[in-house]
């Protein structure tokens, strides 16, 4: 009994970064004036496709970063690879001039925090969170 | 899990200027069947980076690459200088040093091997390829709601090296680039320029390479106008799938309305894993035998290639090729096997 029981623990382990997904992820964002959030719109900021918002204001993109549990998930969701393809594609974007570097940061509350206090910012967060004036959330359906 | 916020504890942030910098650079090596001037072991060129944003519409790009003095003249270029301003969502517009949007490759790989899809780039990029531009560039993309992108250049000539416009507007680029799915993305450009004292330009008769001039061209030589007119039509396909990378480059050039010279690039990818690629690619340049500028002859190479990325920030690519180059007069038939290291720091 004992083996079979590590074999499972071990696989748990090996899961883990994969199986922490949420059910849901949020795309959230300060969007400035004149400017509105699409979903289709977001995740292609999200993925490097757009750079700018509807009134020519450029978008902050918060990505996570290696540290964050969700660097696989919200990869794969985006660009249906690993968080280390994304992070290469979006490396390869800024040095083409394309786009503006992005934020790498660790976990949703961090994401939030920058969101909140950015005009311009949007993310992807695994974590519903109560209604913040000023800012849109669009749950990726 | 929920998360609670209150608006009040975030000031929002204005356009608060920021600057990122990276350092690329390579090793490569070499061997072949027959001799070349190539080295066995070579540090290739490096690059530093520095781009930023300085207000929610303004962010500059430079690029500063540097070779020691045994590969060229000049070990230190500026190889971009450039501000973008963001007009509304869609257009913008670019001035300064930037790379001309002539094709796929141009427009999205800098000097750094890191972002290669293999070892080299096309063998047009050397001969017919107007890598860089000063000037001003209207650039736009979903045009009238539509997947279709455009870019126009105004610039100052291959011929005036840095000097800002010192002839007046000389080269013109338009390019129309067409995105129907997310992995594709179709380009058409036509690029036009004047080539001043085009006997004494660098780029006569491919760099100073050996060659015996044809019959034909010397005679058009010898009739031509010191200043010629350049001309040149690209075509790019770049797919870029979970499975297969796949890029495409056409071009059709010529000088002073003589014949057209072609080139060729064909690299198709296949992705084994995530960090492994196995590609093989195609690169031909033929020089009609009546070109008065460029020299003429036929040079091509075909292989198959192997790549492997190291995390985000390196890669080795292992290529073999098989290359006939009759360049000017040249007959070399050679077996090629190079390996580059390259990084991103």
């Amino acid at each position: 009994m004992r083996p079979f029981l590590n074999i499972l623990i071990a696989l748990g382990l090996l899961c883990a970064p994969m199986c922490s997904s949420a059910d849901a992820l949020y795309l959230v964002a300060n969007v400035p004036p004149n400017s509105d959030l699409s979903q289709e719109y977001g995740l292609s900021i999200m993925r490097g496709e757009n750079k700018n918002w509807g009134s020519g204001a450029d978008a902050r993109v918060a990505l996570p970063s290696r540290e964050s549990q969700n660097y696989d998930v919200i990869a794969y969701s985006l660009m249906g690879g690993s968080g280390k393809a994304m992070e290469r594609r979006w490396f390869a974007l800024v040095f083409s001039g394309k786009v503006n570097a992005p934020k790498y940061l660790e976990d949703d509350s961090a994401v939030m925090d920058f969101i909140a206090s950015t005009e311009g910012a949007i993310g992807i967060v695994t974590s519903e969170y109560d209604e913040v004036e000023g800012l849109m959330v669009v749950k990726i359906e | 899990m929920v998360l609670g916020l209150t608006p009040s504890a975030y000031p929002i942030a204005m356009a608060e200027p920021e600057v990122n910098w990276n350092l690329f650079t390579h090793f490569e090596a070499y061997q072949s069947s027959e001799p070349t001037t190539q080295d066995d072991i070579k540090w290739g060129e490096s690059a530093l980076f520095l781009t930023g944003r300085l207000t929610d519409r303004l962010s500059f790009l430079s690029e500063i690459s540097y070779e020691i003095p045994k590969y060229r003249d000049q070990s230190v270029k500026v190889e971009r200088l450039r501000l973008r301003y963001d007009l509304n969502r869609d257009n913008w517009i670019i001035a300064g040093k930037m790379h001309t949007p002539v094709n796929y490759w141009n427009d999205n790989f800098h000097h750094g091997r890191l972002f290669f899809p293999s070892i080299n780039r096309p063998k047009s990029f050397s001969r017919f390829i107007p890598i860089h531009e000063i000037g001003l560039r209207l650039g736009g993309k979903n045009l009238f709601g539509s997947n279709i992108g455009y870019d126009i250049v105004f610039g100052s000539g291959q011929s005036v090296g840095n000097d800002v416009f010192s002839e007046g507007i000389k080269s013109y680029t338009a390019t129309a680039s067409w995105t129907p799915l997310r992995d594709l993305k179709i380009m058409g450009s036509y690029y036009r320029d004047t080539i001043l004292k085009h006997q004494s330009a660098s780029d006569h008769n491919g760099h100073g390479l050996t060659m015996t001039m044809q019959p034909a061209s010397s005679q058009r030589e010898m009739t031509s106008p010191v200043d010629i007119d350049y001309e040149m039509y690209s075509f790019s396909m770049h797919w870029g799938g979970e499975r297969f990378r796949i890029l495409t480059e056409l071009s059709m050039n010529r000088t002073h309305d003589g014949e057209f010279n072609r080139a060729a690039y064909q690299y198709i990818g296949y992705h084994v894993m995530e960090d492994l690629t196995l590609y093989g690619l195609y690169d031909m340049v033929d020089v009609d035998d009546s070109e008065i500028h460029f020299a003429p002859g036929r040079d091509t190479s075909f292989g198959m290639g192997l790549k492997y990325d190291f995390g985000v920030n390196a890669s080795i690519k292992t290529e073999l090729r098989r290359r006939d180059d009759h360049t000017g007069g040249r007959d070399l038939y050679n077996n090629e096997i190079q390996v580059q290291l390259s990084f991103g720091i």
